[in-house]
């Protein structure tokens, strides 16, 4: 955790992942800077995932480089500074709210802090969920212990694989809203994918827009839209006219061929 | 009305209660000749006569069940986490544990009789190798239910093999270690029952073969209970331990 203020956090240098015959990213490049909060927006098979699974350690290129911090990802993962958190929320069944906040720290070797632990879960409006198992738990629930799980850890880098994905649109902004905020207290930095644009756009400093077949990077996108941000602010004429911006990149990107995924 | 509000053990009772009902009249009705099938009445008679004898047997028989069972069970775990965790391992052993499973068991007999010889080493062999081969495929399918993105959480955060071994993929493959306990259980009985038709030195197996070659249906049909009895109650418990383990990691 050599970090010097303005150095880039996570480094990707020209990085391409063939999946057999499948180009899932295709020379791509990417710079986040300490405290950043980088948004990933693009349809499904535009390799974003991959992306982010590169960042992470968790799938090996097949040519060009990916460093977090300097080093290459394993190094952060030893170091326990990378927390990660999936589409689906991992929890494991057997195991409290508060023991699966635990566990990835004693996965870690780290010291479980169970009081840390347990202010956390309350502070992210979990207190009466400490002590359940997750399914006594809604999915959004889950989610956000899964969350609080990866802050525990205490990683300074969050990835984060469209973690929303499976919640209703009214829990997607209250929990939207209370990552910004536990963001904005601490010095994180952020990788988010997502496939909804406002989503991109209300979280993200930057939003970098992806296309498929094969995955790039068509579009970097400063976001302009002042902080705080919260769900009024979607209904700004600031913030429709950057995500019209955004959409129309998609569509100018989009392959007309229907993808096999799809 | 009422049925709904019996106990769950009264309707397997009823059945039980049916069926010697229904064995009793029909040894009455049509005056069957007690050397093809013993009233039940006689049956129980042959028990309570002699309780020592079924009670031997069965303590001879139920020792190979768990010693076998316990080890062939324990053998077959340890398999199964091996093959389980080591992808090459099992796609190398893979179509033989599936093959041994078609091999009939007994086929293998009287190499273990040239093995162990004709005592309790050869019963026990043979339970044991009854209850292997289940055992290490459920075991081995058990190891291979984890969740991708659980190991990517672990991988996430480098966490040593041995903590992602017995902390994440052993409780996913409680249910399918069960499942292959269950199996183990019943081919325990079998397979010491078997055991003692072809070693012939002592239990249930051994009784029946006697009683056979006797022409003593009372006492076949006495022995065969206490077996039932005798499988009945280990398949209770290890059900029981089952669902107690799934309970700890559902």
């Amino acid at each position: 955790m050599s970090r010097r203020q303005g150095d880039a956090v996570i480094d990707v240098t020209e990085l391409t992942v063939r999946f057999d015959d499948v180009l899932a990213l295709d020379s791509v490049s990417l710079s986040v800077d300490a405290g950043e909060f980088v948004t990933v927006v693009g349809p499904s098979g535009c390799g974003k995932t991959t992306l982010l699974r590169s960042v992470g350690g968790l799938q090996s290129p097949t040519a060009g480089e990916v460093r977090v911090d300097g080093d290459p990802p394993e190094s952060a993962q030893a170091a326990g500074d990378l927390g990660v958190v999936f589409q689906s929320h991992t929890l494991f069944p057997w195991k409290t709210a508060l023991e699966n906040v635990t566990f990835l720290r004693e996965l870690a070797g780290r010291d479980p802090d169970r009081d840390r632990a347990r202010e956390r879960l309350v502070a992210a409006g979990l207190g009466g969920a400490v002590d359940a198992y997750p399914r006594e738990l809604s999915g959004g629930m889950c989610q956000r212990v899964a969350i609080v799980r990866a802050m525990h850890l205490g990683a300074s880098t969050l990835l984060m694989d469209e973690p929303f994905g499976e919640l209703d649109e009214l829990t997607r902004y209250d929990m939207a809203a209370s990552v910004l905020d536990s963001w904005r207290d601490s010095d994180r930095t952020v990788l988010f994918v997502t496939h909804s644009v406002p989503e991109a756009v209300l979280l993200g400093d930057r939003v970098i827009v992806m296309a498929d077949d094969p995955g790039r990077i068509v579009d970097r996108v400063s976001v302009s839209v002042p902080r705080p941000r919260e769900e009024a602010t979607m209904d700004t004429p600031a913030f429709a006219d950057q995500v019209a911006d955004i959409r129309r990149v998609l569509r100018q990107n989009r392959t007309e061929d229907t993808h096999p995924d799809r | 009305m009422t049925a709904g509000r019996l106990p769950e053990w009264a309707y397997p009772a009823v059945t039980l209660v049916g069926a010697v009902v229904l064995w009793a009249g029909f040894v009455s009705l049509f005056d069957v000749p007690a050397y093809l099938l013993p009233h039940p009445l006689a049956v129980g008679r042959r028990l309570a006569g002699d309780p020592g004898l079924y009670a031997d047997a069965a303590v001879a028989t139920t020792v190979k069940v768990l010693v076998g069972g316990a080890a062939g069970s324990l053998a077959g775990f340890v398999l199964g986490v091996a093959v389980g965790e080591l992808p090459p391992l099992w796609r190398a052993v893979s179509p033989y544990l599936i093959a041994a499973r078609v091999l009939p068991v007994v086929a293998i007999a009287p190499l273990l009789l040239i093995y162990f010889g004709t005592g309790f080493a050869t019963g026990i062999a043979f339970v044991a190798l009854m209850t292997l081969f289940p055992m290490a495929v459920s075991t081995a399918a058990g190891f291979r239910q984890t969740p991708e993105a659980a190991l990517d959480l672990a991988a996430s955060v480098d966490a040593p093999r041995h903590r992602v071994l017995l902390s994440i993929r052993l409780p996913y493959a409680v249910p399918d270690v069960v499942g292959g306990l269950r199996q183990a259980a019943t081919l325990a009985v079998v397979g010491s029952v078997l055991a003692e038709w072809f070693v012939a030195d002592s239990g249930l197996g051994y009784l029946i073969l006697v009683a056979a070659e006797n022409v003593r249906p009372d006492v076949l049909l006495a022995a065969l209970s206490v077996v039932f009895l005798v499988g009945f109650s280990l398949y209770g418990a290890v059900g029981l331990l089952g669902s107690r383990l799934r309970r700890a990691v559902a």
